[in-house]
């Protein structure tokens, strides 16, 4: 018993700099990181209803029966928050990869096109949302304005105002936020390819396709299926993009989970079902993230 | 003597031909180039022209590239008391950036160090924890902020929102940090223990000097995380420390029928600074989050 205190203490001062300097940290976030987590987690067990009553009163799991199975718009949301999710990260790594290799040939000017190219991923949310609302404006807007002209539409639209334009509106813009860093990663990825495979394979005949399915893709595969999760992990969670844009309307056919979960939380002051919600999200998280990791082959990394 | 003069205006056409197949290739590459650009600029530089305009002349049917009359009326209405009250805003959200910034950079700095120079027993597992909160941000605790902020009476301070965004950007700042302490040689530091540094000391006499410019990288990235956070101020603040982005959203709500230039002009004026702020740190940004992601 003692010569295990006496090996950990050992250990302990063989590495003691090297926990001084991880301690601020991880002191830090286990506070601030790990307890909101776990507090989640324990709130969702029990009912805190503001309105009510400040008191969290335990009740086990009626919090979860009533979100999956008496709430008339979960299911809608969730389904809502996969379309949003799954939809932006697809196109994002499509109109990513384009532009990497549009970036990746020897051309003049790449700084300049990379620096205009990350503009949208770096400007705020919210100037976002009034850009594009500005140009999808149902009567003065640009876009209306245009498409009638060359005869594509003949009524003017409400784009963000009803169900069937809106999700493609929506997606194309988050796809607009969300490109350039899709791009920019597999921009790293393309310009560790050997230029001799390359070569060898234009020698071959391999034309442009053949050459990015055979050669360039299997090479990027790592970071691009990081990149993928990545990306679909921090759009799951992402508020401000709804937000900004359409406030999770009309109705509920935009409200995504993570704006169900502020506004059931900080209108309704149901802060217990908001912490139901918020932990089925992270289970639904966890799970697919354990698949994706499975499937695509990632857990040697 | 004929054939010779024939293979020799054979090869040249063959060049004309590739050269012409060449010049076509690369004339299609711009062009993708430049639509695509477009395609990213055209609703900030349509936002910016119709800022300066007029209101009358903002909401005329036909969209107007060069506006008539240029007016600085719009910005002068985003700072005067109809607005949002553009500068309270633009101090609560520089105060809360900056502090956090600076609290992020010198958690996620030590850390960082740590992590590139020592392999200690729990390497792995304390790398995999500071990854994991990336997840873990935003909506799925926000429920939770508002319980620290009220247990410790701290709702609607600078102090709530500095440690939120604290908490959701150090993790990312680590690894990012991480990279850049890796390309520094330890020799380095080695040199500086032999004379007779102790290892803080040579963290702070050699590794950071060398380490400074990725290292303000990285507190700039973490000043741009947080000056576009929105569901934090929205939640976590009241009118005391209300951020940018939150009152911008709210004039949205208001005047958005009726004072789109007003509006307009603040939003210009609220990605001013992070879009500068990028243009400079641009380039040791873009490398420093694409070598993580190729190193690991």
């Amino acid at each position: 018993m003692i010569s295990i205190f006496s090996s950990i203490y050992s250990r302990f001062k063989e590495n003691w700099v090297a926990y001084a300097f991880m301690a601020p940290l991880v002191i830090f976030l286990l506070i601030f990181g790990a307890y909101p987590v776990l507090n989640v987690i324990v709130l969702s067990f029990f009912k805190l209803d503001l309105y009510e009553s400040f008191q969290r009163v335990f009740h086990g799991l009626a919090g979860y029966r009533k979100i999956l199975f008496q709430d008339p718009h979960f299911w809608r949301v969730l389904s809502n928050t996969a379309i949003y999710s799954f939809g932006s990260t697809i196109l994002q790594v499509f109109v990513g990869f384009l532009a990497a290799w549009l970036l990746s040939k020897k051309i003049k000017g790449r700084a300049i096109f990379r620096g205009i190219m990350l503009i949208p991923w770096v400007t705020p949310i919210i100037v976002v949302g009034i850009a594009w609302r500005w140009m999808l404006n149902p009567s003065v807007g640009m876009l209306n304005f245009y498409l009638s002209k060359i005869g594509i539409i003949n009524n003017y639209i409400a784009w963000l105002g009803n169900e069937t334009t809106i999700w493609p509106v929506l997606l194309i813009i988050s796809t607009w936020k969300g490109y350039p860093y899709m791009a920019l990663m597999m921009l790293a990825g393309i310009q560790d390819v050997p230029e001799s495979l390359l070569e060898s394979a234009s020698m071959d005949g391999a034309n442009a396709l053949q050459k990015i399915r055979y050669v360039v893709l299997p090479i990027i595969k790592p970071i691009l299926l990081i990149t993928a999760l990545t990306a679909t992990l921090l759009t799951w969670n992402n508020f401000r993009f709804i937000y900004a844009m359409t406030k999770g309307g009309p109705g509920y056919s935009t409200t995504t989970i993570s704006i169900y979960i502020q506004s059931r939380s900080f209108q309704d002051f149901k802060l217990g079902e908001g912490a139901v919600i918020a932990t089925l999200s992270f289970l639904v998280l966890l799970a697919f993230t354990v698949v994706y990791i499975r499937r695509g082959g990632l857990e040697a990394q | 003597m004929r054939h010779n003069k024939l293979s020799f205006i054979d090869r040249n056409t063959a060049e004309l031909r590739k050269s012409i197949i060449h010049l076509l290739r690369r004339s299609l590459l711009y062009l993708a180039l430049l639509l695509l650009s477009v395609f990213t600029l055209l609703p900030f530089l349509w936002l910016i022209i119709s800022s300066l305009k007029p209101s009358t002349a903002i909401f005329s049917e036909i969209p107007r590239w060069i506006p008539r009359n240029v007016t600085l009326e719009n910005y002068l209405w985003a700072f005067g008391p109809k607005g949002v009250d553009f500068l309270e805003l633009f101090k609560n959200t520089l105060i809360v950036s900056s502090l956090s910034a600076l609290l992020s950079g010198t958690l996620s700095s030590l850390a960082a160090y740590g992590l590139s120079r020592f392999r200690f027993p729990g390497y792995r597992i304390t790398g995999i924890f500071i990854l994991v909160f990336q997840m873990f941000t935003g909506p799925v605790v926000i429920v939770s902020w508002y319980n620290i902020a009220q247990v410790f009476n701290i709702y609607d301070t600078y102090i709530v929102l500095i440690l939120a965004y604290t908490a959701f950007t150090s993790p990312v700042i680590t690894w990012l940090l991480r990279g850049y302490f890796q390309d520094i040689p330890e020799a380095l530091e080695e040199a500086a223990l032999v004379d007779g540094c102790n290892k803080l000391q040579a963290l702070y006499h050699v590794v950071l000097p060398v380490a400074a410019p990725g290292l303000i990288t990285s507190v700039l990235f973490a000043f741009v995380l947080s000056w576009n956070d929105y569901i934090y101020a929205l939640s976590l603040a009241g009118k005391n420390a209300k951020t940018l982005q939150v009152g911008i959203g709210e004039l949205v709500g208001f005047f958005g029928q009726t004072q789109w230039g007003g509006v307009m002009a603040s939003g210009v004026l609220t990605a001013l600074p992070v879009v500068i702020i990028f243009i400079f740190l641009q380039k040791r940004l873009v490398s420093g989050l694409t070598a993580g992601a190729v190193k690991e």
